[in-house]
């Protein structure tokens, strides 16, 4: 068990410790899980993740103010009978050894330019020794996280950034996996769209008690109405979905990866438990066995984590997806994607072509500034993005791609049109705002029906996704 | 007060849009109108089944 009598009570600030050495990622592993053989897997993952990333230097604050565990403290933890330290050790990992200027006072060394891998703070709770973690993502899915952020802190001066998907692991007493679960998408839109920041408790307090059933504190666990509600109240009132209740031919996939694609990590209950989705893969692509595998962070194993088939998964069955959206993107994906999808057909018909039955269609949100300062980037015409980039649009759209599956497969530019909704508009008004073929270019007057158009002088070729284009 | 575009002075010009105005505006076909009705519709329902189950599902 870990001796919380001599969590704080010294006066170094802080260690380094040379991981390439035998023993050293058991030592970390011991102070933290107390040298016990029921030490949590959540600090395994963590410690062997940042192993794997090739860490070979951790350097530990034995006295680091977290905000987040201060604020779990302040609420819970100062409360209790036993006594638990109000600071943090916050365990920094880097790829490069520190052999250099560890003693030197004249020339010491420079933490910035040993590879920073992140951080993972460890709070002085046995039963929940991992709080609040940022690490670069292992190598081989970070292409397919398409909720990363960047995060900067400091350390001894030194301005130090990682990117990665901000990961948080409940403490089981003031919040449970819905709770962490909802803190991962609002510190995801804190990092990346500028949100507010929220600390642990304005998660839980977000939470109607009210609905629920018994003491909130230590808390049951939220119904998934709480759990809604609870991210309207952090001002990300989300889009909840029966996932029994598909129509037509939505599938589970579709509907998540709509999201995903978007940047907007993905929360889903299954087996009495929520984690959330930050991105996915696609394997054995062009063949019948085609799957979607997700990555997700879950707040009991770890971050990063692959889901080989959601099917299958520990917590099946997924029931529900709760997907925290900015207040003004008023139209959700499937609607968005439905409209879009009979426009796209429309707007090829009027040129002569048809949307062959190796096309799907892809959905994205992005605001429309991104979108329309990536025009070129990814292939549109400058003449037909001129026309784009000129044309009034809401604040936050989606673009609804016609993909070339076969295209896709060959990891070649795939998107032979696509057709942009205004987020805001009304459920009942079928409007766009824009739609591109391979043959021309229309633009939407907003408030009538009058519409301009750019032709092109010979078919567009295939350009790129408007998610990969930015980064997602 | 702002002036009409045609009442400009000669060192206000209107930016170009891009394109040429359409005389014959692209439009949804009322078959078009009439799936996509029937499939909003189907989302609506599927929307408030979730907020009627979702009361009773825990997660923790």
């Amino acid at each position: 068990m870990v001796d919380l009598t001599r969590w704080s009570l010294t006066d170094r600030t802080s260690s380094v410790v040379d991981l390439r050495q035998p023993g050293a990622l058991e030592y970390l592993r011991d102070q933290y899980g107390g040298n016990s053989p029921d030490v949590p897997d959540i600090l395994q993952q963590v410690l062997g993740q940042a192993y794997g990333l090739g860490a070979q230097t951790a350097v530990v604050e034995y006295r680091y103010l977290d905000a987040d565990y201060r604020d779990e403290h302040s609420r819970f933890y100062s409360t209790t009978f036993r006594r638990y330290p109000s600071v943090t050790h916050r365990v920094h990992f880097f790829s490069e050894p520190a052999e250099q200027g560890l003693d030197d006072p004249d020339t010491p060394v420079e933490f910035a330019t040993l590879g920073y891998l992140g951080y993972a703070i460890m709070r002085p709770v046995p039963g929940a020794p991992v709080g609040r973690v940022m690490l670069k993502a292992p190598y081989a899915l970070e292409d397919h996280i398409t909720c990363q952020s960047i995060e900067t802190v400091h350390l001894f001066g030194e301005a130090l950034s990682v990117r990665g998907t901000p990961f948080m692991a409940q403490d089981a007493q003031l919040a449970r996996c819905a709770h962490a679960a909802l803190w991962v998408a609002s510190r995801h839109h804190h990092l990346f769209w500028g949100t507010p920041k929220h600390l642990p408790t304005a998660v839980v307090d977000a939470a109607p008690a009210g609905i629920g059933m018994g003491r909130q504190l230590p808390s049951p666990g939220l119904a998934i109405t709480q759990l809604s509600a609870a991210a309207s109240g952090l001002g990300l009132p989300p889009v909840v979905h029966d996932l029994e209740w598909l129509t037509g031919s939505e599938t589970v996939a579709r509907l998540v990866c709509r999201y995903l694609n978007s940047g907007f990590p993905v929360i889903i209950g299954g087996g009495g438990h929520a984690f959330v989705l930050i991105g996915y893969r696609r394997v054995d692509a062009g063949t019948p066995d085609e799957r979607i595998e997700f990555i997700r962070h879950d707040d009991e194993v770890g971050p990063y984590q692959v889901v080989a088939d959601w099917k299958f998964d520990a917590y099946r069955p997924w029931k529900y997806l709760i997907v925290p959206l900015p207040p003004k993107l008023y139209v959700p994906g499937d609607r968005a994607e439905a409209i879009g999808r009979r426009w796209a057909r429309s707007a090829f018909a009027a040129d002569g072509e048809f949307i062959h039955t190796r096309y799907t269609f892809r959905s994205t949100a992005v605001t429309s500034n991104t979108y329309k300062e990536h025009l070129v980037v990814r292939g549109v015409p400058v003449d037909q993005a001129t026309l784009l980039r000129r044309a009034p649009m809401s604040r936050w759209v989606w673009v609804v791609e016609v993909v070339d599956r076969d295209l896709r497969d060959k990891s070649a530019p795939y998107v032979i049109g696509e057709v942009v909704l205004d987020a805001t508009d009304h459920d009942r008004d079928f409007k766009i705002l824009a739609s591109r073929t391979p043959q021309s270019t229309r633009v939407h007057r907003p408030e009538s029906t009058s519409q301009i158009i750019a032709r092109s002088s010979s078919p567009t070729a295939p350009v790129a996704t408007v998610s990969r284009s930015i980064g997602r | 007060m702002l002036s009409e575009p045609a009442d400009a002075p000669n060192f206000v010009r209107e930016l170009y849009s891009g394109g040429v105005e359409v005389t014959e505006p692209l439009a949804l076909d009322a078959d078009a109108v009439r799936e996509l009705t029937v499939e909003l519709r189907a989302l609506e329902d599927a929307r408030a089944a979730a907020v009627v189950s979702g009361r009773t599902y825990l997660v923790r």
